[in-house]
């Protein structure tokens, strides 16, 4: 995996309008991305487990209906 | 007579059986404590009297005719206010739903009204259950009944302080990253958080679906079993419920340990801790040992992962459910979880996966572990209740933040599912409770309570009340 760069207030601020649709003001979009960058690294260490062959704890369960025959 | 509001609800229980004491006298002792003590400790944020006396003249009445319906008849207890009450106010700490009145009891309410509880109200949370404190809610911050200056540990935190402060035997709480058994741990309590699905979440406010968690804060291990044998049990309003049988909890606690095998994991969970904290939990490992139970030293591997994984976990749950009101009424959330929700818009979906995964990593690894121990003990909090407003502190020389060093210990237990109580073994050189934590096998709730009971039957730290003049 390539490495990340520094998460920037410009990115925090078009990921908050573009993809979650919550846009952020300047003074809160900065505030975001100083505390986001520690949690990102932090996040990081998660990519680094030996994961390959293992699923996600969420697994899809198809819902069943009642029979009475 | 004992002051009635400092009475466990096992020794509440067979008084109010043979009819030597009745449930309305019960129920005005909490109201007279609560009237006289919660200002100074802000647990209960609604109190309906009237009706809670309504409902112990009520049962009153049944167990005079000779309707006793078990050992939770007649005996008060308040709510966490993220479950939803019929008719009575649920804000879940945030004015986002000040003026929400459930027309629905959540399962865990309706069946402790089953089994004959009287609910006296509600308590504080912090905001949505997000956060370890209990500092941000709507209603000000929870003050810790054995230092009024201090946390009182979150987010069940009026629970915690409620039941310690004796204005009810028992409350209940919910656990996603540690939110029972923090509180129980800072305030001195016996906090069960229970294997996932095994108590119904419905109508619990979610934090974060695939960790929350239903259990009680109590006074013994005894007293939580009995509200556990309540509760437990498959609920089809909600998807998690286990349809695994309900065993009989109280029957479990002999007491007896002899030859229990007790993991005793080092890396993180002890590592971590406050030089105090730890001597606490090094002697209450001494007196299991005494009693019978065999220590092992274990090694969990990957558990330095675990606090990422979990903040990933309610960073991108708690936002999901969080959308729209966040998108309609962000000014009415606090700053604190305000900042919260919009992390959570940054969080990718691969990490999110990434996190799941390391569940499974990490669930296979307990398995592993299980297979040569019957239950494992850590400290419950690596640190005692810090000052309120204090958002860092320094575990033997090493600065670490108060929320993250609040939930290390507990948190590996919801990312897992796995059953965990916590139970006071001291105090620290301030005079703050430091608790024991037992984890165990899933559905293995009666072994892990059974441990702190034959723990209680051997010493008094459970005992203990702080002084509130």
């Amino acid at each position: 995996m390539s490495e990340r760069e520094p998460v920037t207030t410009a990115t925090v601020a078009a990921v908050a309008a573009q993809n979650a649709g919550h846009p952020l003001d300047a003074e809160r979009a900065a505030g975001i991305a100083e505390a986001l960058e520690p949690i990102l690294k932090l996040i990081a260490s998660l990519r680094e487990l030996p994961l390959k062959d293992i699923e996600p704890a969420a697994v899809f369960r198809p819902e069943q209906v009642d029979h009475n025959d | 007579m004992t002051d009635l509001a400092l009475m466990s609800v096992s020794e509440l229980a067979p008084l109010i059986e043979n009819r030597s004491l009745s449930p309305v006298e019960v129920t005005a002792a909490c109201i007279a404590r609560i009237a006289t003590l919660n200002a100074r400790l802000n647990a209960f944020v609604t109190l309906d009297d009237t009706a809670a006396l309504a409902a112990a003249r009520i049962a009153e009445a049944e167990i005079t005719r000779g309707d006793y319906r078990g050992p939770l008849h007649g005996v008060p207890v308040a709510h966490k206010d993220l479950y939803a009450t019929a008719g009575m106010r649920t804000t879940g700490g945030s004015r986002v739903l000040a003026d929400n009145i459930p027309t629905e009891d959540a399962t865990v309410v309706a069946r402790l009204k089953q089994a004959g509880m009287i609910t006296l109200g509600k308590t504080n949370t912090h905001e949505f259950a997000y956060g370890p404190t209990n500092e941000v809610s709507l209603f000000g911050s929870v003050r810790n009944p054995w230092n009024t200056e201090r946390i009182s540990g979150g987010s069940s935190g009026g629970s915690g302080a409620a039941v310690a402060a004796g204005l009810v035997p028992i409350a209940s709480g919910s656990d996603t990253g540690g939110s029972i058994r923090i509180p129980s741990s800072c305030c001195g309590l016996t906090g069960l958080k229970p294997t996932y699905g095994r108590v119904s979440r419905a109508g619990i406010l979610p934090l974060c679906w695939t960790m929350d968690h239903a259990g009680p804060l109590a006074r013994c291990a005894l007293d939580a079993a009995m509200f556990l044998g309540a509760v437990a049990g498959a609920d089809p309003r909600d998807d998690a419920s286990a349809a695994d049988p309900v065993p009989d909890y109280v029957a479990q606690l002999s007491g007896n340990i002899e030859g229990l095998r007790i993991g005793v994991p080092r890396n993180v969970f002890f590592d971590r801790a406050d030089e105090a904290v730890v001597g606490c939990v090094d002697e209450a490992l001494g007196v299991l040992e005494q009693l019978g139970a065999v220590l092992v030293p274990v090694d969990i591997p990957y558990i330095e992962q675990a606090g990422a994984a979990a903040m990933v976990m309610y960073l991108a749950e708690a936002t999901a459910y969080h959308d729209d009101t966040l998108n309609e009424r962000a000014d009415r959330y606090s700053e604190q979880v305000r900042m919260f929700l919009e992390l959570g818009d940054q969080i990718l979906a691969k990490d999110y996966l990434h996190a799941q995964r390391y569940r499974t990593l990490l669930g296979k690894t307990f398995v592993g572990v299980f297979e040569t121990v019957d239950v494992l003990a850590t400290p419950a909090t690596p640190i005692t209740a810090t000052p309120i407003g204090c958002t860092s502190t320094a575990i033997n020389g090493i600065e670490d933040s108060v929320f993250g060093a609040l939930l290390r210990n507990t948190e590996p237990f919801n990312l897992t599912g796995l059953p965990a109580v916590v139970a006071p073994c001291g105090f620290d050189r301030d005079g703050m409770p430091v608790s024991l934590q037992l984890a165990g096998p899933a559905f293995a709730e009666g072994r892990v309570l059974n441990v702190v009971h034959a723990y209680q039957q051997a010493t008094q730290w459970h005992a203990q009340r702080p002084v509130l003049a």
